[in-house]
């Protein structure tokens, strides 16, 4: 009876554990078509994330820069320049000459059911690290919030924000 | 110890199934890419609107457009505000442009006739045919094609003459009888132009002018302008004919006259006019021979209403008659067109209200076309190039057309549809969309409109002006422009323009400026030309046509608002979108009176046989009150049987039930010209209509009110400093039977408030005050407001609250705004059969009303957009029992999708039955999904949707002042109904604001809301619609 209830619990743990692996509310990291390693560029170099995310300020949706972005420092004008002698810049040389884009993989995704416009949060003054995590250190990009509604309503009660379905979901 | 075993195996089982679901959910999840832009367009921000400027090429009216893109997609059509054609409103047609762009069955590329199939060809091969085609025919080839007034006509005609291929211009809409009054009269061949604006008082015979005739929506626009109560003064309309159409509906006066016989009114009512202005014009010898009493008998029109409506033409203000329109083409038809110029020169409009449009290029007439079928039968043409015109399914004959296209060696057609003409061609060189395309466009004197591209083409297709430009240069053809594309030529065209206008500075900016704005105006647009119109010809029929055939009703053929000519018959929008007559939807019902189907024994949805000399059809009955007892209608622009999967089979051709009869006056195709027989199968057939309700069975859901009445109601003084508080609940004595107080809301005791306050102030103030939520009667008073438990979340009491305001008395029941709402917020086709069986989604639907009297004649219609009433109190908030459904602070009912469990509870609670159901997932084929707007999600199968007042909207607008650190402008927001009707009956706004529009619209006297008694404080305020005093109107 008692070894029952207990096998019974150990399946229900088991169950749970399968899902969280899989179903997982943050993932591992994500290999790229060509590593870009955020710790290189926005770390050591300092570049500002809205250099290439330029869209974050002013649209709900921050962007991926246009291979036009990557080629500006990498090859202006067709010519490599910084860090050409890198395997991945050389790479990005290949898909830029052949005139293809990068079909990056996609790190961060609300669903489709929730809105949120990048643009109100930028101005708010939010960090992008706040949501995103310390991309400035991350060789390889990855989800380090869950970016479930709990976690969003979190926030949003803190900073006093507004908690209304309709202001998201529509 | 076996019974341990068991539970070992069971655990480990479980541990495998469970490992595996984790396996599984690991694979299914498929990386999604991120495809970024090579090189990132300049004006391309992702995740924001880019709006182009174009001209709307639906139909022959050519509005001014502008055209919202994302991420190089268009997603939504809107008028554009520059144009004086369009005003900024759209039609359904215009509206339903995008699914035109996006049409799955649209021809991919370039293909040649292989036996039964079709083969692809490159376009420099398709061109390569075309030219090789062109030089064997020597000469004797014809291009058929409509006309296209600005660059295209011009490029054609050139082309033609260099390539030595005559050119014939056809529109199965083009008013030839008009056309023919004013040759005969001014010398022209030239269509009038109107200034509705001006006109107070309208007569129109047959002419459907807010539906199809000439420019509809800027008619439309300008005759609410003028008509609507405004100020103490309400215009009338009077509407002559046989059978009602949309237009009709709005006339405060119904002439029914009998079928052939509308040019004895107008003959009539010009000889009443001028007796009274003493003006009679070159028409005196004509009128003179008029005895209005005997024209009017004939026609069956009561000859004092005839003598009242021409006294009010001379002194009800200013005036205008229009007329014929294709509904009233039958064989006097030029002599209606004539009567009708004698009728506004008599009251002196010519120059004020109407005059004549400059000489236009030549076109060719019905009788025209049949002349080159016959020429094409006798195997005298070689060679037929197709661009627009539908010669198998636009003309009567249709066998002796397709003989004629059998016998022509080699056709050519540049339809992107593979329609009927075009499925019988040789050689298919798909046009791009006007969407995808450069472009202009002349539609009046004195407008050149622009036409851009606002997307890469969908499809391999090509502009059919570079083809000719191509064919000619291969052909060896000098034409008289170098331009090597149809782009240089259209910019080599607007040199002149510049040239013209006279604006200084380089071409090269103006050009840019102008495609921003999307067209010049030039000083010759609307310029009245008085000019004298000649003596009427002495050959005009002027007795009663008579119509041929021995079935017992008169048969009346009508244009469709919806598909125009038949041209937008595979757009699914406008297939679901219901008659805003019939309220039918994806077919052809045969219009009959409910007392001569009572006759026969008909009720909605039996299928009878409808048979004239020319053809037999089946087809379903609706029972049209306003239509004369001895007539029977059909409408145009179904029953194709190629086009498209949307348009294939659906409904009948009534062109088919008519003989190729000709006017020998203007050429045009006699449309009224049988009798026809109704013979009942005796099977009857559930139908898609979106309501088959008639009236409003006396239950006060909308109201009208006369002049008077709502002079007296404006004048009532408005208190800004109303006290708020809640409406008192209506006394149980005064309830009638099940709950519904029917009392009129407007007397002083009911309401509660003293005579000097307007009743419509204090529910203003109610919604003001409280946020709009639950005005309830609470027994602690108005201090309490809020009550407990209405107010969530953590917000301050400066929420705006939004709502709107209906103003009856300027919806003119289009639909427009239905197409508009359709489009913008991804709401799925559901297809004929679930129309039947009432599962349509239209956030927003007209409710048409007739207004019947005692014998169930018409006096009257009345339009009520119906949509989500965004209720303080709503109903359907408390029954949901998992807060799908609940109450905004911003004063909208929300429905939130994602926690929709489809109890449909919601829908069953409310009174106004704007809840909508999704029974199944609908899909969107490719490229029909390209439209989805992204803002918005898409629904699936079991989820209520509804009106939300188009919070993506309000939501960019509310982002666009936060960025700008701003508040929130009044008429910022416009959801898609309000910004689309042509009317301008929809405002939206913050009612909170006392300086809003909407506050200060529905603080009108003319305000009501629908089934307030209900006590659901709803957010949606109506006006009242004034009715004619001598119309039988009284402030309901």
């Amino acid at each position: 009876m008692g070894r029952g209830i207990l096998i019974a619990l150990g399946v229900v743990v088991i169950v749970m554990l399968g899902i969280v692996i899989a179903g997982g509310t943050t993932r591992g990291p994500v290999e790229q078509p060509i590593p870009f390693p955020h710790d290189v560029h926005a770390g050591t170099h300092q570049i500002p994330c809205l250099y290439c995310h330029s869209s974050a300020e002013r649209s709900i949706s921050a962007g991926i820069p246009s291979m036009e972005v990557c080629a500006g420092c990498h090859l202006p004008g067709g010519v490599p320049l910084v860090a050409a002698d890198s395997p991945a810049v050389r790479v990005l040389t290949a898909y830029w000459n052949a005139g293809e884009q990068i079909p990056w993989v996609r790190v961060h995704k609300l669903p489709d059911h929730a809105r949120f416009p990048h643009m109100l949060h930028v101005v708010a003054g939010l960090e992008c690290q706040e949501c995103h995590g310390p991309v400035e250190t991350m060789a390889v990009m990855e989800q380090v919030e869950s970016l479930n509604m709990g976690w969003c309503i979190q926030c949003h009660r803190e900073s006093d924000a507004r908690t209304d379905c309709f202001v998201c979901h529509y | 110890m076996s019974s341990n075993g068991m539970e070992r195996r069971n655990f480990l089982k479980v541990l495998g199934v469970a490992g595996a679901g984790a396996a599984m959910a690991g694979c299914a999840r498929e990386p999604e890419r991120l495809i970024p832009y090579l090189v990132q367009p300049e004006e391309v921000v992702p995740g924001t609107s880019t709006w182009y400027r174009t001209t709307c090429r639906e139909c022959p009216a050519g509005c001014g457009m502008t055209v919202r893109t994302r991420e190089g997609r268009a997603v939504k059509a809107e008028g554009n505000p520059e144009s004086p054609i369009s005003s900024g409103r759209l039609c359904a047609r215009g509206q339903a442009s995008l699914h035109g762009l996006y049409d799955p069955d649209r021809i991919p590329q370039a293909l040649a006739r292989e036996g039964e199939s079709w083969a692809r060809l490159s376009w420099d091969q398709a061109e390569q045919q075309l030219a090789d085609a062109l030089g064997r025919a020597g000469g004797n080839a014809v291009l058929l094609s409509r006309p296209e007034p600005g660059s295209m006509d011009r490029l054609v005609d050139d082309w033609c003459q260099a390539m030595g291929v005559r050119r014939v211009v056809f529109d199965p809409f083009d008013h030839e009888p008009i056309r023919a009054a004013y040759r005969a009269l001014y010398g022209r061949d030239t269509l009038p132009v109107h200034d509705f604006s001006r006109a107070e008082f309208v007569v129109s015979f047959g002419a459907d002018f807010m539906e199809t005739w000439l420019s509809p929506v800027q008619y439309a626009h300008d005759f609410v302008q003028a008509q609507a109560y405004a100020g103490g003064r309400h215009g009338r309309f009077v509407s002559v004919t046989p059978h009602q159409s949309l237009t009709d509906l709005n006339a405060d006066t119904w002439l029914a006259a009998r079928p052939g016989t509308e040019h004895l009114v107008a003959l009539a009512l010009a000889r009443l006019v001028a007796d009274r202005t003493g003006h009679a014009g070159a028409a005196a010898a004509l009128l003179e021979e008029v005895d209005p009493g005997a024209y009017t008998g004939a026609a069956g029109v009561s000859q004092d209403q005839a003598v009242l409506v021409a006294e009010e033409f001379v002194n009800g203000g200013r005036s205008l008659a229009v007329g014929p329109g294709v509904a009233s083409s039958h064989a006097a038809a030029v002599t209606l067109a004539v009567a009708v110029v004698a009728l506004n020169e008599a009251a002196g409009n010519v120059g004020r209200t109407v005059w004549p449009g400059p000489a236009g290029p030549e076109r060719t007439t019905h009788a025209g076309l049949a002349t080159l079928i016959e020429e094409m039968r006798a195997g005298q043409v070689p060679a037929l190039l197709v661009r627009g015109p539908n010669p198998l399914y636009d003309l009567p004959s249709a066998d002796a057309a397709r003989e004629a296209l059998d016998a022509v060696p080699f056709i050519a057609s540049f339809s992107p549809w593979l329609d009927e003409t075009s499925a019988r061609a040789h050689l298919l060189l798909p046009d791009h969309h006007f969407l995808e395309a450069w472009g202009d466009y002349d539609p009046v004197p004195g407008v050149h409109s622009l036409v851009q591209p606002v997307m890469t083409p969908v499809f391999q297709t090509k502009h059919t002006g570079d083809v000719l430009l191509s064919a000619a240069r291969r052909g060896g053809a000098a034409l008289p422009t170098q331009a090597a594309t149809y782009y240089d030529y259209l910019r080599e065209q607007w040199r002149d323009v510049h040239g013209r206008v006279g604006s200084p500075g380089q071409f090269d900016e103006w050009w840019v400026t102008t495609l921003q704005k999307g067209l010049v105006v030039t000083g010759d647009y609307q310029q009245p030309e008085a000019l004298a119109a000649a003596a009427p010809p002495q050959d005009l029929p002027l007795e009663p046509q008579a119509l041929a055939g021995d079935g017992e009703l008169h048969l009346v053929v009508y244009p469709s608002y919806r598909f125009y000519d038949g041209r937008l018959a595979n757009r699914p929008w406008l297939q679901e979108l219901p008659d805003p007559v019939s309220k039918h939807t994806w077919g052809t019902v045969v219009e009959i009176n409910p007392r001569t189907a009572d006759e026969l024994g008909l009720d909605n949805g039996h299928l009878v046989e409808v048979s004239t000399p020319g053809g037999t059809v089946e087809v379903p009955v609706w029972r049209h009150p306003g239509i004369r007892e001895d007539t029977i209608a059909i409408q145009l622009g179904q029953g194709h049987e190629g086009m498209g999967r949307y348009a294939r089979d659906k409904g009948i051709n009534a062109i088919r039930l008519l003989d190729p009869i000709y006017d020998p006056h203007s050429g045009g195709l006699v449309r009224v010209q049988t009798m026809a027989s109704v013979v009942p199968t005796g099977r009857w057939e559930r139908q898609p209509f979106s309501s088959e309700q008639l009236t409003q069975q006396g239950r006060n859901i909308f109201r009208t009110t006369t002049v008077a009445a709502a002079v007296e109601a404006d004048r009532r003084p408005v208190l800004p400093s109303a006290p708020a508080a809640p409406r008192p609940d209506p006394d149980p004595e005064e309830r009638e039977p099940g709950g519904l107080h029917m009392g009129p809301p407007d007397a002083p005791a009911e309401s509660g408030y003293g005579v000097h306050v307007h009743p419509n102030e204090a529910v203003v103030h109610q919604l003001q005050e409280t946020g709009g939520f639950a005005p309830v009667a609470v027994p602690s008073g108005p201090a309490d407001y809020p009550p407990p438990g209405t107010h969530y979340g953590e917000y301050t009491e400066d929420q705006p609250r939004w709502a709107m305001t209906i103003d009856m008395e300027r919806c003119i029941g289009c639909s427009a705004c239905l197409t508009a709402c359709q489009a913008e917020n991804n709401i799925g086709m559901v297809g004929p059969e679930l129309v039947s069986q009432g599962r349509l989604i239209q956030w927003l639907r007209i409710e048409r009303y007739f207004d019947l009297d005692g014998d169930g004649e018409p006096e009257g219609t009345t339009f009520l957009p119906m949509l989500c009433q965004h209720c303080g109190n709503a109903p359907c908030e408390p029954v949901c029992p998992v807060y799908a459904s609940y109450h905004t602070p911003d004063g909208l009912n929300a429905q939130v999708y994602n926690r929709c469990v489809g109890t449909r509870y919601c829908s069953n609670n409310c009174p106004y039955k704007v809840r909508y159901f999704n029974y199944f997932s609908y899909d969107w084929p490719e490229p029909l999904n390209w439209q989805l707007n992204p803002d918005v999600s898409v629904r699936e199968r079991g989820i209520m949707e509804k009106c939300t007042f188009c919070v993506q909207r309000i939501r960019d607008a509310e982002h666009q002042a936060r960025l700008q650190g701003r508040p929130v402008r009044d008429g910022e927001i416009l959801p898609a109904c309000a910004q689309t009707c042509p009317g301008n009956a929809i405002v939206f706004g913050n009612i909170k604001d006392p300086n809003s529009r909407v506050a200060q619209v529905s603080s009108s006297g003319r305000s009501f809301r629908v089934l307030e008694d209900l006590n659901t404080a709803p957010g949606v305020i109506y006006l009242k619609k004034v009715v004619d005093d001598r119309a039988g109107g009284a402030d309901l």
